[in-house]
């Protein structure tokens, strides 16, 4: 299969203005129009002509603009890789783009491509499904590469506005003169262009459908395999939405790194425990063999208040109305709040073991663990052939920030060591991925002393609401075994069976603490969507704006593509409000093209 | 002897920038806000702004409105974004059309200016919409768009200036009354003294002006709104398309934010986002804007509109209420805009110095008298 790259902006000589400058495209190819909205006839300005434009709003855009873009040589490129290759392990092992977090919107940052020379607040955009959707990696269709500043990469831009303006600049004084108020952050992450995106017509979704079920079960992780099996024990009827389409979540990842090389043999004291989860996804897919659950591959993007959840699957989508749902979706890592979090190379223990599972994990590599699972998961790496080491408890707590120009290059610890390294790898497991439960009425406050968030929960997974369940590690739970009962303890409780419900919660055990994390530093980055840092809190508490709404609406956090997906956790972290609750989820949680939601429209008529 | 001259009960835009004008005066003013600031209404809007209103009344409060809000950053530190691309009604009837040229004449008359445009025109100016059987359309270029967020913050950061003592999370569920007189207000079993009350609570008024024995007929009404990932700029108005129900408009973040004019849910309902909008406007966007198909849409949510009877808002006190009591709400779904002058036109009517003329035909007794404003550009 050959992948085309065909770069969008060709061959930008001149500083071309473009407006919010949303990636993409760095040809201004709607110059005239644009012209009009100005009062020029051209459409390459420069600073004088934008002094001198009348209408403050737009001379502001044009500034940072012109101030921001960088000029741009893009060559074509092609490549071939093998067929079955995700799109994202083939870029990251031809050096096109390298990562700093498992889960990407389209929007990894950071390139490494020795023969194009991007400046150094270039990063690529890819669109396409195989990166586009976080949770699907199959090439569908030709996928465009598309070089912009989005700069997420913009951190350093941002780092040098902020040099020279002082920091919180976004919202200092100087804006007030019609420089505008988080423009420039706003400018610099624009992510698509409307010419563009508007050839993506999804030609494969064709299909809506309209579905109806008892019980919808939302991940299909140890937790939510367990209600599954709950419930067909139970003869209920249900489905359950798996985005990755395999089934056993954290579980998954091990066996995939088990199988990726058949030779690899877990360690030793490792093997036993490996066994016994496999052992458990085995006995949780047999549910689906009675044929009363259905097992949908896709994402499921929200709750709507009419009791009907959407999901995305491949060339489908599917409003799925349900009695009771019951969110099993699982947590994730957020990064750890030091320096240089942002740096390519630095990335979540879960995009870390599906690189090693393709063998494209190179280079020494750290791994920095705060969770069981993602130890054994650093073993099985190694195991797999990486060159892999993981820090031990006394360097984890003295570890001070994470150093590099253009990618990581080491960890320095409080004490002046460092280590060097080609990638640094978290793995946190500490924000519960609430985003589902929450936005569907879910609370969940945080634990200041402990540092980690809790669900309203009660331990068999129910809620007040009596149709809205959470189990497993999206309520805090996170044993891994202890998952599958809390779920089994709830698909029991679901079917009125009291007795086995009570028998399968002596076997959980709910997290109440969690091992200190990392030190805090003003220059980590909480959220890479909006380009926030943990100065940027500290800006606005300054400015008496405290607490998780109103930090959200000055500072952008949470508010991007990723809907704070990454960054909730890190962001209540800096806020650091015991009880507090994270600010309202909104939806869709995924974003979703306008089609699919149109499409649904007409059929719903 | 009381703690404060004016408590004023709701932090939204109206209530902030009241307490701010009150302040501004001299006066010991404090204000109390259930929640945080702006939790209401006031971040939850379109940000629209514009002079264009049915109602004369409206107009003329508008214009000075709009200067009001534009000048707001000189006052408050914080830059209110504004864009100033204009509103763009783009008709589909003759009907329409000659009701816009009629409202025309009258918004000449009050020297607002406005172009009536002929279907290619319309079609010219908006090349990137798909926009059918147009027969013209109607420019208003003193319109425009601004963030609501930064009026919120900015008013914030200047009673902070004039120590205002500002209040939040804390919820008004009782009046203090003495005799006819209005002497406080209470939050569970602390009492905040004041001369006078204002009450800017929005959708919540009725229930609070019950409390001193007032009816004030306000309704809620939940809309819905939503906004897509950033895409690069290309729409500077504010476009409203009555016959396919709809409008939207480019932020300056890149998004569009828009929804559709007809769907909504009566009451204080939950301020959740439902299925039927949200596939209903996609599918209305979609039809007028093709280009939109494979742009995400990231973010929704909802608000309350606060309506009343004629869809203008209520403000200064009715003649047969208890003494100190004062309102200022039911803006009716355009309230954002004229948050920065009706905070200094209350400023001018509670501290006893005037009534302005402004202000006189949105008294709280119009509807008794039988002299409703009648807005009916409401959308
Ligand atoms: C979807 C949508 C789009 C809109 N678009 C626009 C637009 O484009 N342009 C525009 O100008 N306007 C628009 N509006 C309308 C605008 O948002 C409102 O009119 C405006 O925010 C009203 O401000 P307010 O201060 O009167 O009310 P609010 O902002 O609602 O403030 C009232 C405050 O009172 C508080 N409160 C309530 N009860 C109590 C109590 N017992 N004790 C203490 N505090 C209490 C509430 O918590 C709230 O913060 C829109 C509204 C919606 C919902």
């Amino acid at each position: 299969m050959t992948i085309n790259l065909t770069p969008a902006g060709q061959n930008v000589s001149k500083l071309k203005f473009l407006l919010p400058q949303c990636g993409v495209s760095c040809v201004d190819d709607s110059g005239p129009q644009r012209a009009r909205h100005f009062g020029h006839s051209g459409c390459v300005w420069s600073l004088s002509d934008l002094k001198r434009s009348r209408d403050s709003q737009y001379t502001y855009y044009a500034y940072w603009s012109a101030f921001l873009v960088p000029r741009v040589r893009v060559q074509k490129v092609s490549f071939e890789v093998e067929s079955g290759t995700p799109l994202d392990v083939a870029l990251y092992k031809e050096g096109w783009i390298s990562y700093r977090s498992s889960v990407k919107f389209g929007r990894p940052r950071g390139i490494a491509d020795a023969s194009v020379d991007y400046g150094d607040n270039l990063c690529v955009q890819v669109t396409g499904e195989g990166l586009v959707d976080p949770t699907r990696y199959r090439v569908v269709r030709d996928v465009e590469v598309a070089f912009g500043h989005r700069a997420t990469a913009g951190s350093r831009i941002s780092e040098r506005l902020r040099r020279f303006f002082g920091a919180g600049f976004q919202n200092n004084l100087l804006m007030r003169g019609g420089v505008g108020w988080n423009v420039t952050r706003r400018v610099i992450t624009g992510s698509a262009n409307l010419e563009q995106i508007s050839h993506f017509r999804p030609a494969e979704l064709s299909k809506v459908e309209f579905l109806k079920v008892g019980n919808l079960i939302v991940g299909g992780g140890l937790a939510g395999l367990g209600v599954a099996v709950a419930l067909d024990a139970c003869g209920r009827d249900f489905a359950l939405v798996e985005s990755s389409g395999v089934l056993g979540g954290r579980v998954e990842i091990v066996r995939r790194l088990l199988n990726a090389a058949p030779s690899t043999r877990a360690p030793n004291d490792d093997a036993a425990e490996i066994r016994s989860l496999l052992r458990l996804i085995e006995s949780g897919s047999a549910a689906f063999r009675s044929g009363r659950g259905r097992l949908i591959e896709g994402t499921f993007t929200g709750f709507y208040e009419e009791k009907i959840g959407l999901v995305l699957c491949s060339g489908a989508a599917i409003a799925v109305s349900f009695d009771n749902i019951i969110f099993a979706n699982g947590s994730r890592s957020p990064v750890p709040l030091l320096k240089g979090n942002d740096l390519p190379g630095v990335i979540s223990i879960d995009y870390a073991a599906r690189l090693a599972a393709h063998g494209a994990l190179r280079g020494k590599t750290i791994l920095y663990s705060e969770d069981k699972w993602s130890s054994l998961v650093g073993r099985l790496m190694a195991a797999r052939g990486a060159d892999i080491e993981e820090l031990v408890q006394s360097d984890r707590a003295k570890i001070a920030s994470i150093l590099g120009q253009r990618r990581v290059e080491a960890v320095v610890f409080t004490d002046g060591r460092r280590k060097s390294l080609s990638n640094f790898v978290y793995g946190t497991c500490r924000q519960p991925a609430l985003e589902l439960p929450a936005q569907a009425g879910v609370g969940y406050s945080w634990v200041a002393a402990a540092d980690i968030l809790r669900a309203e929960v009660s331990i068999n997974g129910s809620t007040a609401l009596p149709w809205l369940w959470a189990v497993g590690s999206v309520t805090g739970v996170c044993e891994l075994e202890a998952s599958y009962h809390q779920g089994l303890a709830a698909g029991y409780a679901l079917s009125q069976d009291d007795g086995r419900s009570r028998a399968e919660l002596k076997l959980v055990s709910v997290r109440d603490s969690a091992p200190a994390p990392t030190t805090k530093s003003a220059d980590a980055f909480v959220c890479t969507c909006e380009d926030v840092t943990v100065r940027d809190f500290e800006v606005a508490a300054k400015k008496g704006i405290l607490g998780p709404e109103k930090t959200k609406r000055f500072t952008g956090w949470g508010t991007g593509v990723c809907q704070g997906k990454h960054c909730l956790y890190n962001g209540l972290r800096t806020l650091a409000r015991d009880g507090a609750s994270p600010y309202t989820q909104r939806l869709p949680i995924t974003p979703t093209p306008f089609v699919v939601l149109a499409r649904l429209g007409e059929n719903a008529k | 002897m009381s703690d404060y001259d004016v408590v004023v009960v709701g932090g939204g835009g109206v209530g902030l920038s009241t307490a701010y004008h009150l302040a501004k005066k001299g006066l010991r003013v404090c204000i109390l806000e259930k929640n945080y600031l702006g939790s209401g209404s006031s971040t939850r809007n379109a940000g629209g702004f514009r002079v264009h209103f049915k109602a004369e009344e409206n107009v003329r409060y508008m214009v000075a409105g709009r200067k009001k809000l534009l000048s707001l950053p000189k006052e408050t530190g914080w830059n209110v974004t504004p864009i100033t691309g204009g509103y763009f009604w783009v008709l589909h009837n003759e009907q329409a059309m000659q009701e816009f040229r009629e409202l025309n004449r009258m918004w000449a008359g009050q020297g607002v200016p406005g172009q009536l445009l002929g279907g290619k025109e319309v079609k010219e100016r908006l090349p990137t919409l798909e926009l059918g059987a147009t027969i013209g359309g109607f420019f208003g270029p003193q319109d425009g768009g601004f963030h609501h967020d930064l009026v919120v913050f900015g008013y914030q950061a200047a009673l902070r200036r004039l120590r205002v003592d500002v209040r939040e999370y804390s919820p008004v569920d009782g009046i203090i009354l003495e005799g006819d007189k209005v002497t406080g207000a209470k939050v569970g079993s602390r009492e905040i003294r004041g001369e006078k009350l204002v009450i800017c609570a929005g959708a919540w008024t009725p229930a609070l002006s019950r409390l001193a024995g007032v009816d004030i007929p306000i309704s809620a009404e939940r809309r819905e709104i939503g906004v897509t990932e950033p895409i690069k700029f290309f729409l500077s108005p504010f476009v409203i398309i009555p016959s396919e129900g709809v409008y939207f408009a480019q932020g300056l973040r890149g998004e569009i934010r828009g929804t559709v004019t007809d769907l909504k849910t009566e009451g204080l309902v939950p301020l959740v986002s439902t299925y039927a909008w949200t596939v209903e406007y996609a599918r209305r966007l979609l039809r007028v804007f093709p280009g939109i198909a494979g742009v995400r849409f990231n973010r929704q949510w909802s608000g309350y509109y606060e309506m009343t009877p004629d869809h203008s808002h209520i403000m200064g006190r009715g003649n047969a209420w208890p003494e100190g009591l004062y309102v200022a709400a039911g803006f009716s779904g355009h309230g954002m805009m004229m948050s920065p002058i009706t905070g200094e036109l209350m400023a001018e009517h509670v501290s006893g110095d005037a009534t302005p003329q402004l202000m006189l035909p949105f008294s709280p007794d119009r509807f008794a008298e039988g002299r409703p404003v009648r807005e009916l550009m409401v959308f």
